[in-house]
């Protein structure tokens, strides 16, 4: 899979990517990702495939439009500071992560709700904790199956621009995979302005 | 009334009386040949009843067959009574009461370890007749098929936080022992938590279905045994009968 996207997604470039519906980037990607650690031969809690996860996760992020996973920790700014610290390899954040959430949540206005347990967030919510605890892990790939599903144009527009003041401020060094639907195209203008954004045709599934 | 359909499950009361007939066969008899006729007759019923999942079968029973051997083989390592079985340069390695121990010891695992696949097949909601029809009073019953429900959504949340983990980039093997202890601090906290919230979800949706009213509800559907139950009931007879008469003499 890594090598897959090496090959059709060099670096250098982010893409938006053609897809029928909203979950077809999301079903591509649970196929390689969360059904082999959950069913199969060789697979299970302990298979291979779910082996495999912890090498994949470092170079993947991935934020589906619903949520299969859990979170740890009690409060969204601890979340966020553990998913700085686990980008270390340590289990536990300390202050200079903390500091760091800090940063990240007054950068995406997010402020707000950093005191508030994970677990009573709206859908929306969850899928915005979601992809800062994927974007702080500054892994190789980003993918985003359909970032406005669950959220509103407000919250899609703060994303897409924490994408783009990210880039010119050199902060990042991700390539970003977003799907969009056909019949969907506006949130993504203002993407298309930047250069570095190409759109592709409907790929084969990864 | 609607009766249930069998489907291919049989009756919870024919499952209980073979389940409790093998048991009390296994532990007591001191022979291979009662214990090795309840090993068969479980083996026989698992692969009648779902053909199509014989080959499975054979795998679980071959995989879990092997680590419980290991299991019994201690028995043939420290039980050293009975006659010299098998020796090596005149060292006596393997005695009888060990040798007999040991496979005694292995069918009693099998067995319970295919009782409890057994139990697993019958539908709750079959559970539930059959603890309503002995008169458990409802409070008890629903209390015991919560817990049993409560398994897989604990193993699956167990599921996700270790998915969670390891998308992070941690390997739990590749941990010390205090990253495990702090990632098993991590896994259990939520696990804890959404527990409690499922739990407190489902005894309001009880509630407000109006269960704990009464002492036991009447359920507009019958539970009866059928044919191929009243068979296995014979069969299950016949080998107590057989039992007995091994004792007797």
């Amino acid at each position: 899979m890594i090598e897959w996207l090496h090959e059709n997604f060099p670096h250098g470039s982010n893409y938006l990517i053609e897809q029928e519906d909203a979950e077809q980037i999301n079903n591509c990607m649970s196929r390689q990702l969360v059904l082999p650690a959950y069913v199969g031969r060789k697979h299970g809690l302990w298979g291979e495939a779910a082996q495999r996860l912890s090498s994949i996760g470092n170079i993947i992020g991935w934020v589906p439009n619903k949520l299969l996973t859990t979170f740890f920790a009690d409060s969204v700014e601890m979340e966020i500071a553990d998913a700085c610290a686990a980008r270390e390899g340590l289990l536990q954040s300390n202050k200079y992560h903390l500091d760091q959430t800090q940063e990240i949540l007054a950068h995406f206005n997010f402020l707000h709700f950093a005191q508030r347990n994970p677990y009573f967030l709206s859908e929306g919510e969850t899928k915005l904790l979601w992809f800062l605890t994927q974007w702080v892990k500054q892994s190789e790939y980003m993918i985003i199956g359909h970032l406005p599903s669950s959220l509103s144009k407000k919250r899609t527009d703060d994303v897409v621009n924490f994408i783009l003041k990210s880039e010119s401020n050199f902060e990042s060094s991700t390539t970003i995979i977003l799907g969009f639907v056909v019949h969907q195209r506006d949130w993504f203008t203002t993407l298309l302005k930047d250069s570095k954004w190409k759109i592709s045709q409907m790929l084969p599934c990864l | 009334m609607k009766t249930l359909s069998p489907n291919n499950t049989l009756h919870f009361l024919t499952i209980l009386v073979a389940g409790c007939s093998a048991s009390f066969w296994v532990v007591a008899s001191s022979h291979y040949l009662l214990p090795l006729l309840w090993l068969m007759f479980f083996s026989v019923w698992i692969v009648v009843r779902e053909p199509r999942e014989f080959k499975t079968f054979i795998k679980r029973f071959s995989q879990i067959g092997s680590v419980l051997l290991i299991v019994s083989l201690f028995q043939i390592i420290f039980r050293r009574q009975g006659t010299v079985v098998f020796s090596y340069s005149e060292i006596p390695l393997v005695y009888s009461d060990g040798l007999m121990e040991a496979i005694l010891l292995w069918i009693r695992y099998m067995i319970i370890f295919m009782l409890a696949y057994i139990f697993a097949q019958v539908p709750i909601f079959n559970f539930f007749l059959f603890l309503n029809n002995i008169r458990i009073p409802i409070q008890f019953s629903l209390l015991l098929l919560t817990a049993l429900k409560f398994l897989p959504f604990i193993y699956d949340e167990a599921r996700k936080g270790l998915w969670s983990l390891r998308f992070r980039g941690f390997d739990p093997k590749a941990l010390s022992m205090k990253e495990k202890y702090i990632a098993l601090r991590k896994l259990f906290k939520p696990l804890l938590f959404r527990g409690i919230h499922y739990v407190s979800f489902s005894s309001l949706a009880l509630e407000l279905r109006g269960y704990g009213i009464t002492e036991r509800v009447k359920l507009n559907a019958a539970y009866p045994i059928r044919f191929v139950d009243y068979l296995i009931l014979t069969f299950v007879l016949i080998l107590n009968l057989f039992g007995i008469v091994m004792v007797w003499k």
